[in-house]
């Protein structure tokens, strides 16, 4: 089980990693859903059965078939991929690092004792339906519809 | 299942999301390296709810997923509007707000 865990990780780092180098965007979207996959089954090791699964399913299933769905309709053509290339990569790469020691320097400061919670179906429901996230949950069903409609018209040809 | 080591997968996610939106130069390839980011928070909420015993992280993610959807897809569909105004989704040759 151990094993498994690193091997995941290992993958979804390797992933993403390969996410922001590859030149071609195709492959950089099916890569980005790699690493999403592998977050998922992250969750799962949390005992986030529901979270796990929606984010497999929302985001493996919706959001990279989008963007493979978006990047097949804006390709100029087969001859000429579209261009991705990088600007200033030193310097960003520089920046990003930095970044990250500091977030690794912050990281020290934290404790991490895995508490652990009970499965997620059990406590979910009533976290949603019998506490103050109610209303905001409820209002994020309205933007998800307002936004799917407005992205309808904005894409939509006259 | 070993929380520091998810916790450095989640900022190196985030780091190479962030050297991503940074670098690249077409619009398409900055909103594919964003989700990275968002991805990297989500992955942080699930990380310390676990470890600190806290549920109401978990709805955050659900909270981070839905929202992130929503931005994918209202973007995307502002490059493909884009992309039929100027034949390409460049974010350096896109300067119609320039005045």
């Amino acid at each position: 089980m151990k094993l498994i865990f690193f091997l995941i990780l290992v993958l979804t780092a390797l992933s993403g990693l390969m996410t922001v180098l590859t030149k071609d965007l195709f492959r950089s979207a099916l890569y980005l859903g790699l690493t999403l996959f592998g977050t998922g089954l992250l969750y799962l090791f949390m005992g986030y059965d529901f979270v796990g699964w929606t984010q497999i399913l929302v985001y493996v299933g919706g959001v990279v078939l989008l963007m493979i769905f978006t990047i097949m309709l804006a390709k100029e053509s087969i001859m000429r991929p579209l261009e991705n290339t990088v600007r200033n990569p030193f310097t960003t790469g520089l920046f990003a690092l930095i970044i990250f020691l500091l977030l690794l320097l912050i990281g020290k400061t934290f404790y991490f004792v895995p508490v652990g919670l009970e499965k997620d179906v059990t406590f979910l429901p009533s976290l949603i339906f019998q506490s103050k996230y109610l209303i905001p949950f409820e209002i994020l069903s309205i933007l998800l519809l307002v936004a799917f409609m407005g992205a309808i018209l904005l894409s939509k040809r006259e | 299942m070993e929380p520091k080591a998810v916790f450095f997968l989640s900022i190196f996610l985030f780091s190479l999301g962030l050297y991503g939106v940074l670098s690249r130069r077409n619009a398409l390839g900055i909103l594919i390296s964003l989700e990275l980011i968002f991805n990297s928070a989500n992955l942080n909420f699930g990380l310390f709810s676990f470890a600190w015993g806290e549920p109401s992280g978990v709805l955050t993610i659900l909270f981070g997923i839905s929202i992130t959807a929503l931005e994918v897809v209202v973007g995307f569909s502002i490059i493909i509007l884009l992309f039929r105004l100027r034949r390409t989704s460049n974010a350096d040759e896109i300067e119609i707000l320039k005045g």
